[in-house]
């Protein structure tokens, strides 16, 4: 009488003979052991998420300043407040765009260090620089005349953009690193 | 009651630690045996805790068409498949045979062979083989499934496949006669 392998290992795995490395056992410790893998993988492991929090919350707290500044200049026009304010928007906006930067910076060298395309280094670097080039401009015609809420709004504006774009590198990263993992099995 | 699996894929999406450990405990013993079937205990269990460490890092790729197990059972069996290429499996094999329909019939084995002989035999075997029917017998993989997994072609994963098979049957047919039947 004949049968079909397939079939017989589709049966019930349990009854499977004692000596066969099926039943091998984890070995002890290998809980207390993952958890420090774990601990030891996270301190890189999600860098993205804590940026994503750290450009929303940039993002809520520009906005916020420019419609406190909105409020405060229908309520009490042309005060003469308004003097020691404009400085102290200038400041913030300067102090959470040089945060901006610096993180955007730091972004960009982790993803040139993930590729070699160049076609897509290119790409990014345009559009970081086109959108660089606009913000000088606007932050130019600010410190002109800081009470242009346009102005404000065409800054913060201009940084979500950017986060936006950060966005999208990240996505980018993820597939890269995909690519890259299985490449790795190529070898 | 215990957390829906759907519940803990979120959390784990938020970087919950908690979430991630109770998602290991939940599914280690049963990768755990997967990874065995390709390595030796002490490697076996590394490989599968990579793979969760991939899983976690991963974890937004994970899509709930296929079953969440499923989809880590293919994240670990791959990094078991890339511990074997790293230590020793023969990756480039000449292909001199032509290829040759697969018959059905070319899985039947005497019925008085029992699962356990078959697993038994398959894990005596050359590693190549071994394998390749485990990803093609044990876990269900297809020879689309199977060629992604190696990275080799579809072709070569048959042509792999039918001299594992052969090879299995020849193991099993001696088993048969040492037995005295």
């Amino acid at each position: 009488m004949q049968q079909d392998i397939r079939d017989l290992l589709k049966e019930d795995t349990h009854q499977g003979n004692p000596k066969t490395k099926i039943e091998s056992r984890l070995p002890n410790g290998h809980r207390d052991e993952f958890i420090k893998k774990l601990r030891a993988s996270k301190t890189n492991q999600y860098p993205s998420y804590k940026l994503d929090w750290f450009y929303k919350i940039a993002a809520v707290v520009l906005v916020s300043i420019s419609l406190a500044y909105m409020v405060f200049n229908a309520s009490e026009n042309e005060t003469p407040e308004e003097t020691v304010q404009n400085p102290k928007i200038e400041t913030q906006m300067m102090a959470v765009e040089k945060k901006f930067l610096a993180s955007i910076d730091a972004e960009w060298e982790r993803f040139v260090k993930l590729t070699e395309d160049k076609v897509l280094i290119d790409r990014y670097r345009n559009k970081l620089n086109d959108l660089a080039t606009d913000y000088d401009q606007i932050a130019t015609q600010f410190k002109a005349d800081p009470n242009d809420i346009i102005l404000i709004e065409s800054l913060v504006e201009n940084l979500q953009k950017r986060l936006q774009l950060l966005k999208d590198i990240q996505i980018h990263i993820e597939i890269l690193n995909q690519k890259i993992n299985n490449d790795a099995k190529l070898l | 009651m215990p957390e829906s699996i759907h519940t803990l894929i979120k959390n784990v999406k938020a970087g919950n630690e908690k979430a991630m450990l109770k998602v290991y405990d939940r599914y280690c013993e049963g990768m755990f045996i997967v990874a065995s079937r390709y390595l030796s205990t002490e490697e076996a269990k590394d490989a599968m805790q990579e793979g969760f460490l991939k899983a976690f890092t991963k974890i937004e790729s994970y899509k709930s068409h296929s079953t969440f197990g499923s989809w880590l059972k293919r994240i670990i069996i791959n990094q078991c498949v890339d511990e074997l290429k790293k230590n020793r499996l023969e990756l480039s094999e000449i292909e001199t045979e032509h290829l040759s329909i697969e018959d059905d019939n070319y899985w039947s084995v005497d019925t008085r062979l029992n699962k356990a002989d078959v697993l038994m035999a398959i894990e005596n075997m050359k590693e190549n083989h071994r394998v390749i029917l485990n990803l093609y017998l044990i876990e269900g993989y297809d020879h689309q499934e199977i060629s992604e997994i190696l990275n080799i072609p579809v072709k070569t994963s048959r042509t792999r496949l039918r001299r594992g098979r052969l090879q299995l049957k020849e193991q099993l047919k001696q088993k048969y006669n040492a037995a005295g039947y």
